[in-house]
């Protein structure tokens, strides 16, 4: 195990002997002492590479690399919180499966391997792809048509696997606020002013910012780029370095937030 | 090319607004509309459906409408209104409508609160 972790590669001595003070001094610190917050954080950034490392196994799984990172760095800080140091078993040991169980638990919540099919989800990669293709050739969005045609599928299949990717969609909706929502929430107050002067000629400005800032940064920046800066989703896609169809489930999903906080009359 | 309308009934509940969403796509895709194209008028279609069945009473129904006009999507919402007015256009729901497609249109005619939208698919468009 120890020889397969990205750490064991990059890692000097001195890193290691910087690991071992922070967990000793970790041990020590008080909950509700403020240094204690930063020796934590140190080591989670310290293991960022084993997340990475780790996430990268799922790549063919349909979800994105950073929402994979996100959600394995809880698995990381729940490591950082239990670890032992006095066990002797090394960290990078310690923390993986953990890192792994949390990675495993995101697809089994979104209910994506159980509930979509198999062919459904692998047409959805490869429509994911040939979309990106095809927006690159053609300068704009491709048809249903265009895809099927690349792809040597029927217009039928196409619509079929678009609809799957939606109804995963909507499944993620019902699930918890996201992974780190709430400290990109806390953030995102800060940055909301700077970010939009297009806000500022919407008269309901007011009641949307709090709304705006309480979702997730990317969905909330998707949002502004799309009905406030009038961008395309295949733009926005580029910008943010995402697939058009993930950016379309973003917006859904932030809509269907936005609605839900914001009652009919707002 | 003017299709003839596709007219889709059913309970203005929020658990049939995926059907709704999957004729929206079958539609868009037969009048060649460009994946941003047949997202925005998805997303579109289903912030229409959740306004109107807001202001629905209890076991009423939701018709939707579908006319592929040229390269143009047209799509007629409407269901019975509790309060008897149409959506208001200084509403966050109005920005998005009018951000996603071509045009909107909304009125109240006899006691049934109507939501129209227009887009148009951005894709070739046969000579």
């Amino acid at each position: 195990m120890t020889g397969s972790t990205p750490r064991s590669g990059g890692w000097s001595g001195q890193d290691r002997a910087r690991e071992r003070d922070l967990f000793s001094r970790l041990a020590v610190l008080a909950e509700d002492d403020p240094q204690r917050r930063e020796v934590r954080d140190e080591l989670v950034t310290m293991h960022l590479a084993l997340v990475h490392h780790l996430a990268h196994r799922f790549r063919d799984r349909g979800e994105p690399h950073d929402d994979l990172v996100q959600v394995g760095t809880i698995g990381l800080i729940k490591a950082v919180d239990r670890f032992d140091p006095d066990r002797g078993v090394e960290f990078s040991t310690y923390a993986t499966p953990t890192v792994l169980g949390e990675i495993k638990r995101h697809f089994r919540d979104k209910g994506w391997s159980v509930r979509v099919p198999r062919r459904l989800q692998e047409l959805r990669m490869s429509i994911t792809r040939a979309t990106g293709e095809l927006t690159q050739e053609l300068g704009r969005s491709p048809t249903v048509k265009e895809l099927a045609l690349q792809l040597e599928l029927t217009e039928e299949d196409v619509l079929e696997a678009l609809d799957a990717a939606q109804s995963y969609s909507a499944l993620s909706i019902d699930g918890t606020g996201g992974a780190g929502s709430e400290d990109d929430g806390a953030a995102l107050v800060d940055t909301l002013g700077a970010d939009d002067s297009a806000l500022e000629h919407v008269e309901y400005r007011e009641t949307l910012r709090p709304l705006l800032a309480a979702l997730p940064q990317r969905e909330r920046h998707i949002v502004l780029l799309r009905f406030f800066h009038n961008k395309t989703q295949s733009q926005i896609a580029e910008e943010v370095g995402v697939s058009q169809m993930h950016v379309s489930r973003l917006l859904g999903k932030a809509l269907a937030t936005l609605r839900g906080a914001m009652g009919p009359d707002a | 090319m003017q299709s003839p309308e596709v007219v889709l009934t059913v309970p203005a509940e929020s658990s049939f607004v995926s059907l709704v969403r999957t004729a929206t796509a079958a539609i868009s895709a037969q009048a060649d509309f460009t994946l941003d194209a047949l997202d925005d008028l998805q997303l579109a279609v289903a912030e229409a459906c959740a306004l109107v069945i807001a202001d629905t009473p209890a076991g009423a129904d939701l018709t939707v409408g579908f006319q592929v006009l040229g390269g143009q999507v047209r799509v007629d919402l409407a269901a019975a209104s509790v309060s008897g007015r149409p959506v208001g256009t200084g509403t966050f729901a109005w920005t998005v409508l009018t951000a996603l497609v071509d045009r909107v249109r909304t009125d109240v005619r006899d006691g049934v609160l109507h939501i129209e939208l227009f887009a148009h698919g951005v894709g070739p468009v046969d000579p």
